[in-house]
């Protein structure tokens, strides 16, 4: 029993493990080479692939999915840890309904709106920038939720209590007391806020039209389409897009399993 | 340790506040930077006369969408020379987004290409936006009779205004392996092949024989894409009138000689565009591959770029047909229509432009005064003749393709039919067991349920 | 004064950019509009011609449901499975845990690219694999059939949310008190007897909560089958073989934004969709929470 359950785990951890070695091992070949065989074992093009990637604007590329992803998590920290605090540690009139607001908008599908939020981009004259896929992480019901959750367990209302008698100013008090507190959850909130907008394609794809502004997503399927379509070399990009959020992962992992979990245990 | 935390939040919260102002500032420089272009405030309402008066009067920003960024980077120096005051700015569009990106583009009044093209795809669909500007009107004044005749109705909308230039023409042929022919016809002269497969049932006689001689080894065609390419193309019959859709009388013959070709086994099972099918083209697995003159180099040499040689071009049994092939309009509320204009008719018409384009590319322009004002250029060889065994492509497109050709009208749902035989044909290539009849049968049916408002029949 | 100080960022972004889309989208729904002409006001119209004269619609909705009835139990019985078994070891449960879920946090474009390139029917490296060990004679067209199209798509996101559930499930086992396994423990109780009864019920929170939103989730399906047609090879087919891969969200970009430039009638669906999401949470919460009533 015991042996079998070891050769599962290591078989399907072999499984989640191996396209990622099949997108390393392809990235090394030169792209007819690929179809001539079974590319198993690495080749010697790697560098060559990497060399087509950088010719292309991919370093610019780059730079924007870090300016989107690293904007949307600091707007979307902000907005939700504000309301997480109010709604978690706070009696006022009203309260009640807001949590069920925030309930609420989690359940609506962001495709619901799109069509429309694509029109008002238009509308307040950002039609096609990165704004559009950094404005929707500004009210992520998600995070507003986690940080109610969050913060209704970590933060203990006597230390809130002890600090207002010490006189000290509400924004005082958040800045000072919460947030050290809730580091663990913000840091959660980040990585999973950083890595929904680094991935998300389906936004980028109907809003920007201009390849300065693309993002890596968009920027990998658009890649060498032209008639002869280079696939070792996306491979190669994909590569480059894929591992370094998976070494950021790995090391923030207890983090992240952490936090991930807190909210959805209770939730 | 307190303090150090509180420190470090602080500096973290600077540091992303900051971020957002200059983000803030990089955004509204973006705005302010939306294209300020500038006419020239004298010139005269024909912008083509103004042009050939004095290039430097015309200035402006020009913003093209192309997926073709090889051709505009040797095409917008060529411009420069004679234009220098106009400025030609290229997004890579990938053709399959094209539209879509056009549509949102529009709709959100963001960003939007002074020129506009239309792949074959979806021409027909760009046509019906009304979006781009009548050419026959000021300040373009175009005189459709300056192109070759059967280009006409591939440049008209549905109303019959003439609102687009042909990138470069397109008639096809075959391209086919000439190793292979004389290894199992005897022969690899065009002239000889014509006479091979004069017509569609000596063909399909020809690709059994082929397929006995080797064993299996060699094909016709790649796969069922490649067939129907032809056999549609070569139906120049207008199927659409308003909203009814008359399928059958365009596709009922085709998909039978497709089937026909399919159940004598002398088609492969590759989808158009797939690795596969790219890669088979080195490996010398089928015979021909239908090809316009933009094919030499974007389709054979670059799929099979140790092919010198190796290739030939043939016309295709029954007469030619249209393969690929762009449309090119202008925006109609661009601001720089006169620059636009220009670069047009540069890039597409004039005669320099051409020689340059054709010397560089091999892409045959549709203008009449081309093919008489610069015949020595036919003549010479070409910039693929080489590469093709020294046949001269241009002549043999020229001469014995483009006589046959028709016009044929465009239609907001070619590119409706197209998807649908797209999503259809990989089926009828797996399960042998579908017939002609039915495929067409089931073609009807997803056409209607994609074109809601069409009858089709 | 502060509580609502602190909630109105929240608030006002909300309101400008999801609600008020929303609701304009809603009222694109009751029009008629291409996003260039004139806007004309339809009333339900749309929705009408969604309900009774679009049979694409229907399937798509029917393929969205079978890939989901294919995806969402194995993904929770195997999640499930592989949470018991880690939690068991005592040395490597770390590094399980983190291999399984890289998947989870990798760009749903690359999860295309490779599964298009594996499941390639010529090209593809299983086939090729089959095929040299002689269990093929030829390849199996894995994306153009209707079932196995289905199934790469379902297998797709099995893969990509292995790792998370299995990490969900594991937090939800450390939730529960070691003495109530200690308890069990001196009970008699041992292995599976100990999953199946102390282990499983108290998970049940965990597993409500994960059905329901891969319910959710799943409804909105997208990203996977539309990169997997039209990600690594160069066609470009809409809704896989004969649509049998068109999932209700590829319907709706293909009407609002690929074939289509309907704006309303593409909010239709939206809204629509919508309205079923709201509808298959209820019934799966109903459904999954309903045995914790009985006890």
């Amino acid at each position: 029993m015991k042996k079998l359950m070891w050769v599962c785990l290591i078989l399907i951890s072999i499984l989640s493990l191996f396209p990622f070695y099949m997108m390393i091992v392809m990235s090394t070949y030169f792209n007819e080479d690929l179809f001539k065989g079974i590319p198993l074992l690495p080749s010697d093009y790697l560098f060559e692939n990497l060399k087509t990637v950088f010719k292309s604007d991919f370093l610019r590329v780059y730079g924007n999915s870090l300016v989107v992803s690293i904007t949307s998590v600091a707007l979307a920290l902000f907005t939700s840890t504000l309301i997480g605090y109010a709604i978690a540690k706070f009696k006022f009139r009203g309260r009640n309904f807001l949590q069920i607001f925030v309930i609420l908008t989690m359940m609506v599908p962001t495709q619901v709106g799109l069509i429309g939020y694509i029109i008002e981009m238009r509308h307040i004259g950002v039609g096609n920038t990165l704004w559009p896929i950094i404005f929707v992480w500004m009210a992520f019901p998600f995070g507003a939720f986690f940080m109610i959750q969050f913060m209704r367990d970590a933060v203990p209302n006597d230390l809130l209590e002890c600090a207002r008698i010490d006189g000290c100013s509400e924004p005082g008090i958040l800045l000072r007391i919460v947030l050290p507190i809730i580091k663990p959850g913000l840091a959660t909130m980040a990585t999973m806020v950083f890595l929904w907008s680094w991935n998300n394609y389906l936004l980028p794809l109907v809003t920007i039209n201009k390849s300065d502004w693309f993002t890596l997503p968009l920027f990998i399927s658009n890649l060498g389409m032209v008639h002869r379509t280079d696939y070792a070399a996306r491979m190669a990009a994909l590569a480059m897009t894929t591992v370094p959020v998976l070494i950021l992962f790995i090391l923030g992992s207890r983090t992240f399993m952490k936090g991930l979990t807190a909210g959805a245990v209770k939730g | 340790m307190k303090t150090i935390g509180v420190k470090k939040w602080a500096t973290m919260l600077a540091s992303l506040s900051l971020l957002t102002v200059s983000l803030a500032a990089c955004g509204s420089n973006n705005n302010n930077a939306a294209p300020s272009a500038t006419t020239s405030a004298g010139a005269s309402p024909s912008a083509s006369q103004a042009a050939s008066a004095n290039p430097n009067d015309l200035s402006g920003t020009v913003k093209v969408w192309d997926w073709d960024e090889t051709f505009q980077k040797g095409m917008i120096p060529e411009f420069n020379k004679k234009y220098p005051n106009i400025k030609v700015e290229v997004t890579v569009v990938n053709p399959n987004d094209y539209l879509q990106k056009l549509q949102s583009g529009i709709a959100s009044g963001s960003d939007v290409p002074d020129i506009i093209l239309g792949e074959s795809a979806y021409r027909g669909k760009l046509f019906d936006l009304g979006v781009l500007d009548n050419l026959e009107g000021a300040p373009y004044n175009f005189d459709k009779s300056s192109v070759l005749d059967y280009t006409v109705p591939y440049l008209q909308n549905s109303k019959g205004e003439l609102i687009a230039i042909d990138q470069a023409i397109t008639p096809a042929g075959f391209a086919y392996r000439r190793d292979l022919a004389k290894e199992y016809w005897g022969t690899d002269d065009p002239a000889e092949l014509e006479k091979l497969i004069s017509s569609w049932d000596a063909f399909i006689a020809k690709g059994q024989e082929l397929k006995e001689k080797s064993g299996g080894k060699v094909l016709m065609f790649p796969g069922l894409g490649d067939a129907y390419i032809v056999l549609r193309g070569q139906n120049f019959n207008s199927y659409v009138n308003g909203t009814d859709v008359d399928l059958t009388s365009k596709l009922q013959k085709p998909l039978e000689t497709l089937f026909k070709m399919r159940d004598a086994g002398i088609l492969g099972k590759n989808e158009l565009w797939t690795p596969a099918w790219s890669a088979s083209m080195a490996k010398g697995q089928f015979m021909f591959y239908p090809m316009g003159p933009w094919g030499p180099k974007w389709h054979i040499s670059a799929n099979d770029p140790e092919g010198s040689g190796k290739w030939g071009l043939v016309k295709a049994p029954e007469g030619g047909f249209t393969r690929g092939g762009t449309a090119i309009g202008i925006y109609k509320d661009s601001k720089v229509k006169e620059a636009a204009w220009a670069f047009m008719q540069f890039a597409y018409l004039s005669d320099e432009g051409s020689a340059y384009n054709f010397k560089t590319f091999g892409n045959m322009t549709s203008s009449k005064a081309f093919y008489e004002n610069e015949k020595a250029l036919i003549e010479a060889p070409g910039a693929y003749d080489e590469f093709f065994g020294g046949q001269n492509l241009a002549k043999y497109f020229m001469e014995n393709i483009v006589p046959d050709m028709k016009g044929e009208a465009q239609s907001k749902y070619d590119s409706v039919v197209d998807s649908v035989f797209n999503a259809l044909y990989p089926l009828w290539t797996k399960d042998t067991s579908i017939t002609a009849d039915a495929a067409l049968q089931k073609f009807i049916t997803e056409v209607k349920n994609k074109a809601t408002e069409a009858t089709v029949k | 004064m502060w509580p609502y100080l602190f909630a109105l960022p929240f608030i006002l972004s909300y309101a400008a950019f999801q609600l008020y889309p929303v609701l304009y989208s809603f009222y694109l729904s009751l029009s008629d509009w291409n996003g260039i002409g004139e806007k004309t006001f339809v009333g339900l119209r749309n929705y009408v011609d969604l309900l009774t004269k679009d049979p694409l619609f229907y399937k798509s909705l029917w393929n969205t449901l079978i890939m989901m009835a294919m995806f969402i139990p194995i993904t929770l019985i195997l999640g499930l499975l592989l949470a018991y078994w880690t939690f068991q070891l005592t040395r490597g449960r770390k590094f399980f845990q983190t291999v399984n879920v890289l998947p989870y946090i990798t760009t749903p474009v690359a999860i295309g690219f490779i599964f298009s390139y594996l499941f390639d029917w010529q090209t593809g490296l299983i086939n090729l694999i089959f095929v040299k060990l002689g269990l093929m004679q030829e390849g199996f067209y894995w994306l153009q059939d209707p079932w196995t199209s289905r199934a790469v798509i379902a297998l797709m996101v099995v893969w990509r949310n292995l790792g998370y559930f299995m990490v969900i499930f594991m937090a939800g086992m450390t939730a529960v008190p070691q003495d109530v396994y200690e308890a069990a423990k001196v009970d008699g109780s041992t292995g599976f007897h100990t999953f199946r009864h102390i282990t499983m019920p108290l998970l049940r929170n965990i597993s409500v909560f994960l059905i329901v939103t891969s319910v959710i989730n799943g409804l909105q399906l997208f990203d996977e089958p539309k990169l997997l047609y039209g990600g690594w090879s160069g066609s470009v087919q809409v809704g896989g073989p004969d649509n049998t891969a068109l999932t209700v969200i590829w319907k709706f970009v293909d009407e609002s934004f690929i074939s289509n430039t309907r704006f309303g009638y593409a909010s239709a669906i939206a809204y629509t969709l919508f309205v079923l999401i709201v509808f298959f949470s209820i019934i799966s919460y109903r459904l999954s929470a309903q045995k914790e009533d009985k006890r």
